[in-house]
This record gives C-alpha cells, sequence and structure tokens, in this order.
C-alpha cells in the first residue's frame, strides 16, 4: 500500500473536517472557545459516546441494537429506584450494570434462540423496556441522589487536574472504556471473530467460530454500557425518569454509520466512529450556538450522513481508478 | 492508534481553555442581553410570549434571543441553556420542561455569571432567582375548579388532561386541586377519576380525551390545564359529538377556544400572553440591573403595566387570569 | 480428435456456439468449442465435472459472452447476447440446474412472470391459472397453480422450472440436468414431453450424467473433456464404454507425486451413517497417513457426509469413531477441537472472508494461538501461518491484500494454510483444486502427499477422476446417497469409478406426486392463516374489553377507532410497497410532518384554492421526498436504510425551518378541509373511506397487476428478478416514489384530522408504521406480504391501545404492551416459516 493511500482512508478524511470545522468554529463563532462550552458540548455527547462503542461492534457483526435509548432509560430507573430506596451506590451501580446486562442478553436471546431479525427483535424491545421503565416509574422521577453522583454528574475534571478543566467527569467512562472497545475490536480475538461474522457468517461457521456464543456477548455488552450510560445520564441531570434518552438509537446509529461502519457489517473502524462522535457533538454545538434549533440540526446531520455515503462510494471508484493508488495486481 | 487519538485529543481540550475562569456575577449599568427559552419551539404560546418581549426591548433596550428546543425533554432544554451561556447572555429567562433535571444546568450558568429567572412553568426554586407567573398558582387551580363545578352543578365525575408529566406548573395545579377537592365541602360530591397527560401534542390530546370519555362512562368534564389541549380536546370531543354532555375548561388560548366558549360548551381561565412576555422582559433587565434580587418585598417597574412586588420565594404575579366569558372574548387577541 | 458433424452442414441451425473460447481467471473452461443444434433433435452435452458444460450452457443461455473469437449463432446470424433476456426473445428457453424462482410467488406466477397474459391493466388470472394447470399436467406435478413455489420439494421446483421453460414455447430448449432431483416416473413424463416437443421441431440441448438417459433421449452425442471439444456422434453410433473413453481419454500428463506413505492406525471410523435422504448407511475407515478419496457425482452425497463428520450438520443415525471415542460433534468448532479440519468446496462462500486480508483468513481457523497478553499478536500469526503459505508457495504482494485480488490458485491455497494451521488430525478436502491453474495444482498436490507421509489421515473429495486416481490409496464411490464401490489402488481406473458413479438409478424414489397434493391443500389454508391469527388476536383483545367496559363497542370509540387505523393504514401500505422490494422506509413519518404542514400552510394561505390543491400540494411534496429517497437508493448505491434515516432528519428540519416556530390552528383553515376526513358518508367518515379506497387500490396493484407482481419478485429472489429482465432499479424507485406520494397523501389527511399543525406532527411515527407493517405479516428480507395483513397489523395495535385506555390500565404502560406483541407477532412469523421450510424438505 502506498502512503498515500494510507492517508487516504475514511477516517483521516473525518478528522480532517472535524479539525477544520474546530478551526472554523474557533475563529469564526464567539463563545465557542471558552471551557464552558466546550465541556458543556462533551458532557452532553458522554451517553451517546458510551453506547456508540458496542453499537460498532453490533454493525460490524451484521446486526444492529435500537433498544440502546430504551435500556439506558429503564437502566436509569432502576439505578434511582435503587437510590431511592436507600441502596448505597456501591451496591446500586453493580446491580444497575447487570439490569442492562439482563436487557442485553434477552436481546441476545431473541436473536440467537429464536433466530428473529435484530432489526425486528430491538424495534420490540424498544418498546418494551421503555414499557417496563414506565410500570417502574410511572410518570414519576427521582430527583434526590446522593452528592457523589451529583458531583459526578456536574464536575469537570480541574478539581483534579487544573488544567483539565474543559474535560467533564461525565466523559472519563467514555475516554476508559473507548480504548479498550478499540483494542478488543481491532486486536482481539474477539474483534477478529465479530469481523469474520458480519464479513461472511457462513465462512465464520465453517472456522468453528460459536456464533451464538459472540453475538449473546455483543448484545450483553451492549445492554451493559447502556446500563453504564444511564448512570452518567441519572448522574448529569440529577434526574431518573422513563423518558430519558427518548430518541438516542438514531442518533447513535447515525453516528456509527457516518464513522465509515458499514452498514452491510464485516469492516469499520472504531476511530471512524469516534472521529464521527466528535464532528456530530461540533456541528450541533456550532449550529446551537447560531441559534439553529433542534430539528434544524438534524437537517445537517442526516444530510451529512448521505452525501458522506455517496462520497465514499465515489471516492472508492475514483481510487481504483487512479494509477498507483491503491490498485491491486492479480497474483 | 485509537489511544494516541484520545490523548491527542485530550492535549488539544486543554489548549482551548481559554477563559476557564468561573465569573462572578456582575451588575450591569445598561440593558443586557437576555435569552429566552421557552419548553417548545412549536407552541404558539411562547411566540405571543416573543411578542410581548420585543415589545419591552422596544421600550427599554437590551438585546432579546429565543431559542428552544424540538423535543419537550430537560435533555434538549439543557443544551440550549449552556448554548445560550456561551453565546454570551446575561440573563436566562426559562419555561422549564422540568423542574428538577433544569437546576444543575442551571446553577452551572449561574457560576459563569449568568442570571436566571423562569416563567410560565417554574423550576426549582434554588435554580433561579424570580418566577415570573402568569397568575397565583392557587387561585388559577381554584378557578378552574370552580369553573368546572359551576359546569356540572358541582356533582359528578371529571377528569383532568394535563401537559406533560413532568411540568411543574401543571403538577402544582394538580395538586392543588386535589386538596381542594379534599377539604372543600362545596366539591364533595364532585369525584376526580384520573389525570391524563395529552404531552403537548395535538394528535395525543385528541386521543386522551377520547380515551378518557370511553374510559369513564359516567365522565362529566374534563379540566385541561394546558394550552393545545383545550382547543384539541373540544375538537376531539366535537367530532366524537360528546360535547353535548362532557364540559370542558381550563387554560388555553382565548382565540383557539373562541367558538367553543361562544356555544357554551366550555369555559376558560386566561391571561394576556403578551404581557407575560413583556414582564419578563422587564424582569429580566431589573434582574441583570440589581435593581431586584428575589427577595420579598423588592418592586421593580415594568413599563405600561405599572410596578410589580417580588412574593414569597421570588415569584412575581402578572395579575389575576380572568374567566374569559362569551361577552369578553373578544378583548383577547391571543 | 474425431469430428463427425461440424457447423459446415447447419448454417441455418436454430442455435450453434462456433469456435467460442471462455476464461475464467486465467483458466479456459471452453477452448474453440463447436457444435450446432438441429430442429427435432437432442444433442446431448457429455463430459465430467469442470470439461466445460455449464459454461457452454451459459452462453447459450446469455448469461455469459464468448471471449474475442468466438460466436454464438442463431438461426444462422450471429448474435449478441447481452442478457438472458436476449436469449429469450430469440427463441431460447433454459431449464436450469438450480432453478431461480421466486419462492413467495405462486407457481403460475413463477411461469409467466414478465410475460404475464393481461386484461387490459390487470392480469388474465384466470387464463393464466388454466394454462399453468395445463402445464403441469404435462410435466406431472400435481399442485395448486396458487402454490408458493417456497413451499415446495426441491424436484418439484425442478419440475416447475421445466414447465416454465416449456411455457415459452421457444425454437431452442436447453436442459441442464434437468433430472437430478427427479424421481424415476418424472423422468419419464419429461421425456415423453421431449417426444412431443421433437415431433414439433424443438431444438434440444440436454446436459446430464446419467449414461442411461442420455442413451435413451438423444440423437447425438457431444463430448467434451477439459474445455475442447472431443467428437459429436450419433448416438446410435456410439456405445456407453466408448462414451465413457472418450470422456475420459486423456494421456494422463499431469504427474501426480509419488505416495510412498504407509498407512498407520485406523483414525477414523463411521458406521452405519444416515442423515435423510442425502445419505444412507455409510460406513468407511481411514487410516492415519492414508488418503481416502471419494468418488461419485455432484449431489451423490459426499460434501454432506463431509459436513456431518465437521460436525456442521448432525446425522440421523450411525457412529462416528475418532481413535476408538464415539465422537458427538454438535459444533464445527467441537470438531476443530477433535483435531478434523474440513476444507469446503464453495471457497468463497465458506472459506474466506473475501475482503478482509491474506493474514486474517489464514490466521481465522487458529485466532486463539496467536495471542500473547490477550491480543492477538502479528508475530505470532505469521509464525503460525507463514510456514504453510511458504510451503504451498503463496504468491502475492503483501499479508495484508484482500484475498479477493487473489487468484483461484492461491486464494486455495490460503484457504489450506488456514485449515493446516489448525494441526489437524483429520484432513477432509472437497474438489481442493476446483478452478485453479495448473501450476498451483500441482503444488497443491504436492502438499496433500506430503501431508499423508507425515501421518495425517485425508479424505479427498473431487470430481476430478485423473486427481481422484493419482492422489487415492483407496476410492469409495458413492451414488445416490448410497455406497456404490470401494476401489484400491490397483483396481481402480477412471472407467471403473466412472461405471460406479453413474450405473442405473435405484429404485429409491423420491416420494411419489401424493404427497405434494397434501402438501399444495396443507400451503393454500396456510397462507389464509396469517390474516386468521390477526383477527383471532383483534377478538382476543376486544372481547375482554368489551366485557369489562362495553363502549369498547360503542359507534362513537370504534369511529375514533376506525379513523386512526384509516391514517395508519395508508402510510402502512406505503412502507409495505417499499418493504416487499427488501427495502425499508425510516423517513415517512417526516414526510407525513412536511406535507401535513405544506397542505395546512396552503389553506390557510390561500383558501379559496380548494380542498383539492391542499392534497395535491401534500402528495406533491410526498412524491418529491420519495423520488429522492428512491434516487440515492437505486443511483447512488446507498442502502436505503442509511438513506432513509438520513432524509428522517433531513425532512423534519425542512418542515421546523419552514414553520419556524407557528402553528396552523384548525380556525385558521377552512371548513371544508376539515370537513375532508370528518364528513360523514354512508355512516362511515371520510378518512375511513378514502384509506379503504386506497388500500384497495394498492391491494389491487401489489395482487393483480404485473408491476405489483414483479415488486414482490424483486424482494424475492432480487438476482432471478435481474436474469428475466425486470427492471429492478426502476422499480424500486418506483416504490420509493409511490410510498412519498401516499405518506404525503397521509399528511393532508392527517393535517385535516387533527386540524392544528405544526413542526411536530407525526414525530415517532415511523416505528409505528414499521410496527404495523411487521405485525402484519410483511417480511423485513422482502417479498412478501398483503394488504389486508397490514390494515389488520395496524387495526391489532390501535385496538390494543384504545382496550388499554378504557380498562383504565395507566396509558403509560402501552409502550411495553407495544412491544411485546411486535416480538411475539415475529416470533410467531419465524416459527411458522421454519416449519414450512423443514416441511418441504
Amino acid at each position: 500500500m502506498t502512503t498515500l493511500r494510507g492517508f487516504a482512508t475514511w477516517e483521516t478524511f473525518l478528522g480532517g473536517i472535524t479539525v477544520v470545522l474546530a478551526v472554523y468554529a474557533a475563529c469564526a463563532i464567539p463563545g465557542f472557545t471558552t471551557s464552558f462550552n466546550i465541556s458543556q458540548a462533551i458532557a452532553g455527547m458522554s451517553e451517546k459516546a458510551l453506547i456508540v462503542l458496542p453499537m460498532v461492534l453490533l454493525i460490524v457483526a451484521r446486526e444492529i441494537d435500537l433498544s440502546v435509548a430504551s435500556t439506558l432509560a429503564l437502566s436509569s430507573v432502576i439505578f434511582g429506584l435503587l437510590l431511592q430506596h436507600g441502596m448505597p451506590l456501591s451496591v446500586a451501580v453493580p446491580l444497575t450494570l447487570i439490569a442492562g446486562a439482563l436487557c442485553g442478553a434477552f436481546n441476545g436471546l431473541l436473536v440467537t434462540r429464536l433466530g428473529l431479525p435484530s432489526l425486528v427483535a430491538t424495534l420490540g424491545t424498544l418498546a418494551m423496556f421503555r414499557g417496563v421503565a414506565y410500570m417502574l416509574i410511572g410518570a414519576g422521577s427521582v430527583n434526590t441522589l446522593p452528592s457523589a453522583l451529583v458531583n459526578f454528574g456536574n464536575d469537570t475534571l480541574s478539581d483534579t487536574l487544573p488544567v483539565l478543566s474543559s474535560l467533564p467527569w461525565t466523559i472519563v467512562p467514555f475516554l476508559i472504556a473507548a480504548p479498550i472497545f478499540g483494542v478488543v475490536l481491532h486486536h482481539g480475538v474477539l474483534g477478529r471473530r465479530v469481523f469474520a461474522i458480519g464479513g461472511n457468517p457462513e465462512t465464520a461457521r465453517y472456522s468453528g467460530i460459536n456464533m451464538t456464543r459472540i453475538r449473546m456477548q455483543l448484545f450483553i455488552a451492549s445492554g451493559a454500557m447502556c446500563a453504564l450510560a444511564g448512570i452518567v445520564f441519572t448522574a448529569r441531570l440529577s434526574n431518573a425518569r422513563a423518558d430519558n434518552a427518548l430518541g438516542f438509537e438514531l442518533d447513535v446509529i447515525t453516528i456509527v454509520l457516518l464513522g465509515g461502519v458499514s452498514v452491510f457489517g464485516g469492516s469499520g473502524r472504531l476511530l471512524g466512529a469516534f472521529w464521527a462522535l466528535v464532528l456530530v457533538a461540533l456541528i450541533r454545538n456550532v449550529l446551537g450556538l447560531s441559534l439553529i434549533g433542534g430539528d434544524a440540526q438534524g437537517t445537517v446531520i442526516g444530510s451529512l450522513l448521505i452525501v458522506s455515503l455517496l462520497a465514499s462510494k465515489s471516492a472508492k471508484a475514483i481510487f481504483a481508478t487512479l494509477p498507483g493508488l491503491g490498485r491491486m495486481r492479480k497474483v | 492508534m485509537s489511544k494516541k487519538i484520545s490523548l491527542a485529543s485530550a492535549a488539544v481540550l486543554t489548549l482551548l481553555t481559554a477563559c476557564g475562569v468561573a465569573q462572578a456575577q456582575t451588575c450591569a449599568t445598561s440593558p443586557v442581553k437576555v435569552g429566552f427559552l421557552p419548553k417548545l419551539d412549536t407552541d404558539p404560546y411562547f411566540q405571543v410570549a416573543r411578542q410581548g418581549a420585543l415589545d419591552a426591548q422596544k421600550e427599554i433596550g437590551g438585546t432579546f434571543v429565543q431559542e428552544a428546543p424540538s423535543q419537550a425533554t430537560a435533555e434538549a432544554q439543557i443544551q440550549f441553556i449552556n448554548n445560550l451561556v456561551s453565546q454570551g447572555v446575561k440573563v436566562i429567562a426559562i419555561s422549564g420542561t422540568d423542574a428538577n433535571a433544569l437546576a444543575p444546568a442551571l446553577k452551572r450558568a449561574r457560576k459563569h455569571g449568568v442570571r436566571v429567572l423562569s416563567y410560565d412553568s417554574d423550576v426549582a426554586a434554588d435554580a433561579r432567582t424570580l418566577f415570573i407567573n402568569q397568575a397565583k398558582g392557587d387561585s388559577l387551580a381554584e378557578m378552574m375548579l370552580q369553573s368546572m363545578g359551576e359546569m356540572i352543578g358541582y356533582d359528578g365525575d371529571f377528569a383532568i388532561l394535563s401537559s406533560t408529566p413532568t411540568a411543574t406548573n401543571q403538577n402544582a395545579w394538580v395538586a392543588l386541586m386535589k386538596s381542594r377537592l379534599a377539604s372543600d365541602p362545596k366539591y364533595s360530591k364532585m369525584k376526580l377519576v384520573q389525570v391524563a397527560y395529552g404531552e403537548e401534542s395535538e394528535q395525543i390530546n385528541q386521543q386522551q380525551a377520547l380515551g378518557l370519555v370511553q374510559a369513564f362512562p359516567h365522565l362529566k368534564g374534563i379540566i385541561v390545564p394546558a394550552g393545545i389541549g383545550l382547543p384539541a380536546a373540544a375538537r376531539a370531543l366535537e367530532q366524537a359529538g360528546e360535547l353535548s354532555h362532557i364540559k370542558l375548561t381550563g387554560l388555553a388560548p382565548a382565540t383557539l377556544i373562541k367558538k367553543y366558549i361562544v356555544a357554551g360548551q366550555s369555559q376558560d381561565i386566561w391571561w394576556n400572553v403578551s404581557d407575560l412576555g413583556y414582564l419578563t422582559y422587564y424582569a429580566a433587565q431589573a434582574l441583570a440591573e440589581c435593581k431586584i434580587n428575589g427577595t420579598a418585598g423588592q418592586k421593580f417597574a415594568a413599563g405600561r403595566l405599572g410596578t410589580f412586588a417580588v412574593g414569597k420565594d421570588g415569584e412575581v404575579i402578572l395579575g389575576p387570569a380572568q374567566i374569559v366569558t362569551p361577552q369578553n372574548v373578544d378583548q383577547f387577541k391571543f | 480428435m474425431l469430428q463427425a458433424d461440424g457447423p459446415s452442414g447447419d448454417e441455418n441451425s436454430p442455435a450453434a456456439l462456433i469456435n467460442v473460447t471462455k476464461t475464467f481467471g486465467g483458466i479456459a473452461a471452453v477452448r474453440d468449442v463447436s457444435f450446432a443444434l438441429r430442429a427435432g433433435e437432442v444433442l446431448a452435452l457429455l463430459g465430467e465435472n469442470g470439461a466445460g458444460k455449464s459454461t457452454c450452457v451459459k452462453l447459450l443461455a446469455g448469461v455469459i459472452e464468448p471471449d474475442a473469437g468466438g460466436s454464438v449463432l442463431s438461426d444462422g446470424r450471429r448474435v449478441r447476447f447481452r442478457s438472458p433476456l436476449d436469449a429469450q426473445e430469440h427463441g431460447i428457453a433454459v431449464m436450469h440446474q438450480h432453478p431461480g424462482l421466486f419462492p413467495d410467488l405462486s407457481v403460475a406466477e413463477n411461469i409467466f412472470l414478465g410475460r404475464m397474459p393481461r386484461h387490459g391493466p390487470l392480469i388474465d388470472a384466470r387464463g393464466m391459472e388454466t394454462a399453468t394447470a395445463e402445464l403441469l399436467a404435462s410435466v406431472g406435478l400435481s399442485c395448486a397453480p396458487s402454490t408458493l413455489v417456497g413451499r415446495l420439494r426441491i424436484s418439484e421446483q425442478q419440475l416447475v422450472e421445466v414447465a416454465r421453460a416449456l411455457s415459452q414455447e421457444a425454437r431452442v430448449l436447453i436442459m441442464d440436468e434437468p433430472t437430478a432431483a427427479l424421481s424415476q416416473r418424472e423422468v419419464d413424463r419429461l421425456f415423453s414431453l421431449v417426444e412431443v416437443l421433437r415431433s414439433r421441431g424443438t431444438a434440444m440441448m440436454f446436459v446430464g450424467h446419467r449414461m442411461d438417459e442420455i442413451f435413451q433421449i438423444a440423437d447425438r452425442i457431444t463430448v467434451l473433456r477439459d474445455g475442447r471439444l472431443i467428437a459429436t456422434e450419433p448416438a446410435a453410433a456410439m456405445t456407453r464404454d466408448r462414451a465413457v473413453s472418450l470422456m475420459i481419454g486423456r494421456t494422463l500428463s499431469t504427474l501426480y507425486p509419488e505416495l510412498n506413505n504407509t498407512p498407520g492406525a485406523v483414525l477414523l471410523e463411521v458406521e452405519g451413517l444416515s442423515r435423510g435422504q442425502t445419505f444412507r448407511d455409510m460406513s468407511f475407515h481411514v487410516r492415519a497417513g492414508e488418503i481416502l478419496g471419494f468418488g461419485g457425482l455432484v449431489g451423490s452425497g459426499r460434501t454432506e457426509i463431509a459436513r456431518v463428520l465437521f460436525g456442521i450438520d448432525k446425522a440421523d443415525s450411525g457412529v462416528i469413531r475418532l481413535s476408538g471415542h464415539e465422537l458427538h460433534l454438535r459444533s464445527a468448532a467441537e470438531a476443530m477441537r477433535h483435531g478434523i479440519a474440513y476444507v469446503s468446496e464453495d471457497r468463497l462462500g465458506q472459506s474466506l472472508v473475501m475482503d478482509t486480508a491474506i493474514l486474517f483468513n489464514a490466521s481465522l481457523a487458529v485466532a486463539d494461538k496467536t495471542t500473547r497478553g490477550g491480543l492477538m499478536s502479528r508475530v505470532r500469526e505469521l509464525a503460525l501461518v507463514r510456514p504453510h503459505l511458504d510451503r504451498l508457495r503463496l504468491r502475492f504482494a503483501s499479508y495484508d491484500q484482500p484475498v479477493r485480488a487473489l487468484s483461484g490458485g492461491n486464494q486455495q491455497k490460503v484457504v489450506l494454510s488456514k485449515w493446516l494451521a489448525t494441526e489437524p488430525k483429520i484432513l477432509i478436502l472437497d474438489e481442493p483444486t476446483q478452478g485453479i491453474d495448473v501450476g498451483s495444482k500441482a503444488e497443491v498436490h504436492a502438499m496433500i502427499a506430503a501431508l499423508a507421509q507425515s501421518g495425517m489421515a485425508i479424505i479427498l473429495i473431487s470430481s476430478e477422476l485423473p486427481e481422484l486416481l493419482g492422489m487415492s490409496d483407496r476410492i469409495l464411490v458413492m451414488r445416490e446417497g448410497s455406497f456404490a464401490a470401494e476401489l484400491n489402488r490397483a483396481e481402480a481406473s477412471q472407467e471403473a469409478v466412472l461405471r460406479a458413479a453413474t450405473g442405473p438409478v435405484s429404485a429409491v424414489t423420491h416420494g411419489d406426486a401424493g404427497e405434494s397434493a397434501s402438501h399444495a391443500k396443507l400451503t393454500a389454508s396456510w397462507w389464509r392463516r396469517r390474516e386468521a391469527g390477526l383477527v383471532v388476536a383483534i377478538a382476543a383483545v376486544v372481547l375482554p374489553v368489551a366485557a369489562i367496559n362495553p363502549r369498547m363497542l360503542s359507534p362513537a370509540n370504534l369511529l375514533s377507532i376506525s379513523m386512526d387505523a384509516a391514517l395508519l393504514a395508508v402510510v402502512a401500505v406505503a412502507q409495505m410497497l417499499v418493504m416487499v422490494t427488501r427495502g425499508i422506509d425510516l423517513s415517512v413519518a417526516s414526510v407525513i410532518g412536511l406535507s401535513a404542514y405544506g397542505a395546512a400552510s396552503l389553506m390557510q394561505a390561500e383558501p379559496g384554492l380548494g380542498v383539492g390543491a391542499g392534497i395535491g400540494i401534500a402528495s406533491g411534496l410526498g412524491l418529491i421526498c420519495g423520488l429522492i429517497n428512491g434516487l440515492v437508493i437505486t443511483r447512488g448505491a446507498v442502502p436505503a436504510i442509511v438513506v432513509t434515516l438520513g432524509t428522517l432528519s433531513v425532512y423534519r428540519g425542512i418542515v421546523s425551518i419552514w414553520a419556524g416556530g407557528r402553528q396552523i390552528s384548525a380556525d385558521q383553515v377552512p371548513a371544508s378541509w376539515l370537513d375532508l376526513t370528518s364528513l360523514n358518508i354512508l355512516g362511515m367518515p371520510a378518512v375511513v373511506l378514502i384509506a379503504v379506497v386506497v388500500m384497495l387500490a394498492a391491494g389491487l396493484v401489489l395482487t393483480r397487476t404485473p408491476i405489483g407482481r414483479e415488486l414482490f419478485a424483486i424482494g424475492s429472489n432480487p438476482d432471478a428478478a435481474a436474469l428475466i429482465g425486470i427492471r429492478v432499479r426502476r422499480r424500486r424507485l418506483g416504490a420509493f416514489a409511490v410510498a412519498g406520494l401516499l405518506a404525503g397523501f397521509d399528511g393532508a389527511l392527517w393535517a385535516s384530522r387533527y386540524a392544528t399543525v405544526d413542526a411536530r406532527v407525526a414525530t415517532g411515527f415511523e416505528l409505528t408504521v414499521v410496527a404495523a407493517v411487521v405485525v402484519g405479516g410483511v417480511a423485513i428480507r422482502g417479498g412478501s406480504g398483503s394488504v389486508l395483513g397490514i390494515a389488520l397489523g395496524a387495526l391489532l395495535l390501535l385496538v390494543i391501545r384504545n382496550g388499554l385506555t378504557l380498562v383504565r390500565i395507566d396509558p403509560l404502560w402501552l409502550q411495553g404492551v407495544y412491544g411485546l406483541v411486535i416480538v411475539v407477532a415475529v416470533t410467531i412469523d419465524t416459527f411458522v416459516a421454519r416449519r414450512a421450510a423443514g416441511a418441504s424438505r
């Protein structure tokens, strides 16, 4: 592979756009480069960032999980109720993570044992899980939370490391989890198998890969990460209620697809999803600072998704014909 | 590779921390930039309030911006609180979707030198300095209950079709109504059978209204303390032919419910929405210039509306609400 | 080289190949082949696997084109078949070996798709049915013309394929192994048809393996060997032995490595192994260091045995023993743990992940042995894999090169390395040198010999006789799933193997027609069951609720349900159109919002324009949105789910910007606009009638027009659809455009019904729509569904919601119940589909 080809990857492209946009925003938009703005923009993405990680693995494996936001809400409600009943954080957090993992396991069972296509199965659980959340807490909410949790949800790292005043604590779980996911996906045996399953499920089967077990693992991981996101969400908003995170799932999937993960499975890089995450957060922030509201922001993001996929197809075609760049000789 | 990127991003971020110090709240000497943050961008109620605020702005100066989320959730509103702060507004006037969930974000805004007041729908008292209320909560609740009682002869089943489950005002009114029902002998023969939620959506309000009527065969009336909800419920019930035996009352823009008021099928308790926006803007500027700071008893001037006093817990009342009758319905521009 | 009849005497033959050569990846499948078909005559094409028969079939069928220098003749004129459609138009019909049928369409539709008899714009169903019944009778398939092809057994599907070819009444009929799946009785039937066609003057070509059949049916026989034409002679002048010797009479110039391995202990023992119809009562053993060859025709059951030995499939009965221990293999991983490796015959589909690197593929089977500290280490990967790749002399640019870029031979080397890295004790090779060049073949053979020498037990499944004979210590020949012969090195010869493999067909039949008749009854009533199930479900909700709260059945309540159902049903039809072609449209709700706002704005601004203008602008906006979706999907080749995920946000944002926070309320629009939906006509609200009309129209188009059936075909089998000339892209574009139009129309209805319109209309509705469609029986994978089904699905969802409200269950619980309903509905679907698929095996 020529070095030029090494540069011409989707991740580099996304990273480039992000940097350009960031520079533009820093120069042209007043109020952008304050630590307040940046820390809040990052905080606002903390939960989606966590959910993007397992979603990348799922989509690479030719699955999808539409129930992520509902799992988040359900975990958040369970977490809030546990705390309300006096359980200490050290017990409530692991229990909530287990609850999320169980939701994920339920999805996994539907897909592996019953053989339902994951799109439909998680469409059903999207409604079911949030429904259970409503059954547990109704229209109410839990607001009085332990101060340790509230501080986690609201403070930036400036208290411990003054120079990092732009980083809210809520992004720290992601910063820890992302490299782990990246290493597992790109350098772990599990990741290798996930790529095989997504690239050609039959070949994976004939290579002795336990498809059922891996799919279950992916869904359980997704459930657990959503529970973690639920804890972060509850901390950040000091609020546990059943309608938390409404609509997150489409955002997360958009980010993963924008990040270059193929919807057909078998290819994609976590780094691409990371850049897409940053880019989407940046776009939303820039638009919000320019007085452009919620749905209108969606127009930009939606167009970006479509244009990016069209562009990547043409880019691939162009690269295939350019001499010397990525030319593959038949050996 | 991803590890390298994370480290790089962290480095970039630290470089970008320009003004990292929290600002103290300073007193302005002239009118400042005020940011209005309604619950939802599609509710015409807030457009009308905006009009009133713009009128006030023309009178005393300053800058007015308004932003709103497209979803009636706290999560969405928080993004805009942060955006307004980053845009350099000095005062945020917010109509809160959720009293408690917004508190941390508002407190953070205050730490950055931004003053906060709420209007129309309150947030947690420790997260804001003033609350500009359209009418005294008790009085609104009392008036709605009174109005319903009148229409159904103080006897029978009725329901409440509220806004979102988290809306502070509505929840406060519902609580008040429930306590009145329990305590006041006048209402002893009236029974509240259900509280439903219209979620600020035309479609859901219509469906819920019909659903209430179907679920409770002996229902005689519905109180709808939500602006979009009352006209929607009226329309739905009219279509279903139920308006002959179901009475409606609540809070709604007079112009939208006019038809039903004139026909005697519905009552309405309303106020001048434009004035609410007008008053809020004046209060915001007064707050910025340190003329008031939320202590009970303080007074401030609000243009053509006169002088207003700050009440308990920083509450400022616009005035008594009016019952909209066929006689005075034309007075209301909204 | 013997030559009997050359093309010189057949200038005007209905179809002929002149000097055709076709190479794939550097290997010539056929080289300089010429023969001509004659009217009223059957020409049999004979040859081993890989001789070039199927290439000839594809050339005549228009699937592929000859390389420069050769040509295809039709009626004496040179023609270019750019697609199978061209060949069809020249009067050539083909009976394919693997029928490209549409499982979700009926037998009649499969036969006539693309040229359905018409009554104006509608399909002449009666005429088609009669014609189909005649054809079925003549081929001996006794099932109803309306049976879904997917429910038929393979043999029955083959007969449908026959019927389809016959229905074209072509001048030329090409039959590619048509008898492979048929019973004796069906074969006799087919041959009597051939006689009829012969008398009609049809030119026919028959490709087959069974000598008896060939000599029974053929007038002339053409023998191919290694891609070349060896001879074309009258059948009467040829004997069976001569035919065999022509097929295999090659000078064994390919040298095979000298095998001086000494077989050791018995490693693998198989006793009485059986699996359904595919193989019965197989017993054999393999020693360490021995190469056991498996000979036989394609479909004789060899691959199926291999799959059982590798744990992919389970045997019905019999025992497998490894070094004396009985094995109960439940998965490939378990087989691998016992030291069994299987090199599949399907390189692309089962051995490689094409778009990934050489190293990725080569280390896939031993991934967990490559770790250092829990992570995969490239160094260890290479260490495990390089020795084998080097030994096989793989030619490649770098270890990170995608395997797609390699030649077939090098790809196979990667596959072999992959399995050798697992250090197996027993290596099962299934057609290991199929489709690779001579040089690579030799290298592979050398490797196999060396492995045997080192003590590995090897099972070699091969259809290439020289290879089988050259490499095996013993040869086991299978025929039609049973043991035919075992030959040791000394007694084995090409003739012996071929004779054993192609002997007379045994008396085992594949079941008689009686079974398929009861089959048909099952399938016909089954089709009804989906809608019936929904009706039952609806009743199951309505009745108890009505018992608790009789107002469930009150006119007012039913009215409101029906109006909501009407709105949902119209947009569900839109979604169905798209899903039937294997697409999905997540943007429907946003389109509804956009067009609702558009219509309301217009009605507010220009009330004088009338209701029609409102509907028009709404539908127009919807159409534009749908066209955008369709164009990006079909021209830009971006997956539908991604595009509509994007346009969902884009269209919603456009409304948001357009509305700018404004709301259009009921009194700002003319009353006639509101009456559009609420007006009472014949006791029903107008919107319900409109929805019913829309659904009837959609149902009509989908079930009774050729375009509608083509949509289902596209979803059922997109490749086959393209092959028979259906304009897949155009139809898909049309589906999205019409879906947008309907969604836009629904937006107008919405605006009229709910009166107050803002930018948030129908937010989140898309998931309800997909749910209604899925519950209503439309498969996500496309190809099936009915309008009645989705109407019932929509109704069921709304009835559930209404029921919950009426029994005063917290409406917040509704979400949970909806989710459960979706999961239950799809689970039932899956089970039923599995049962039906199982029944047809």
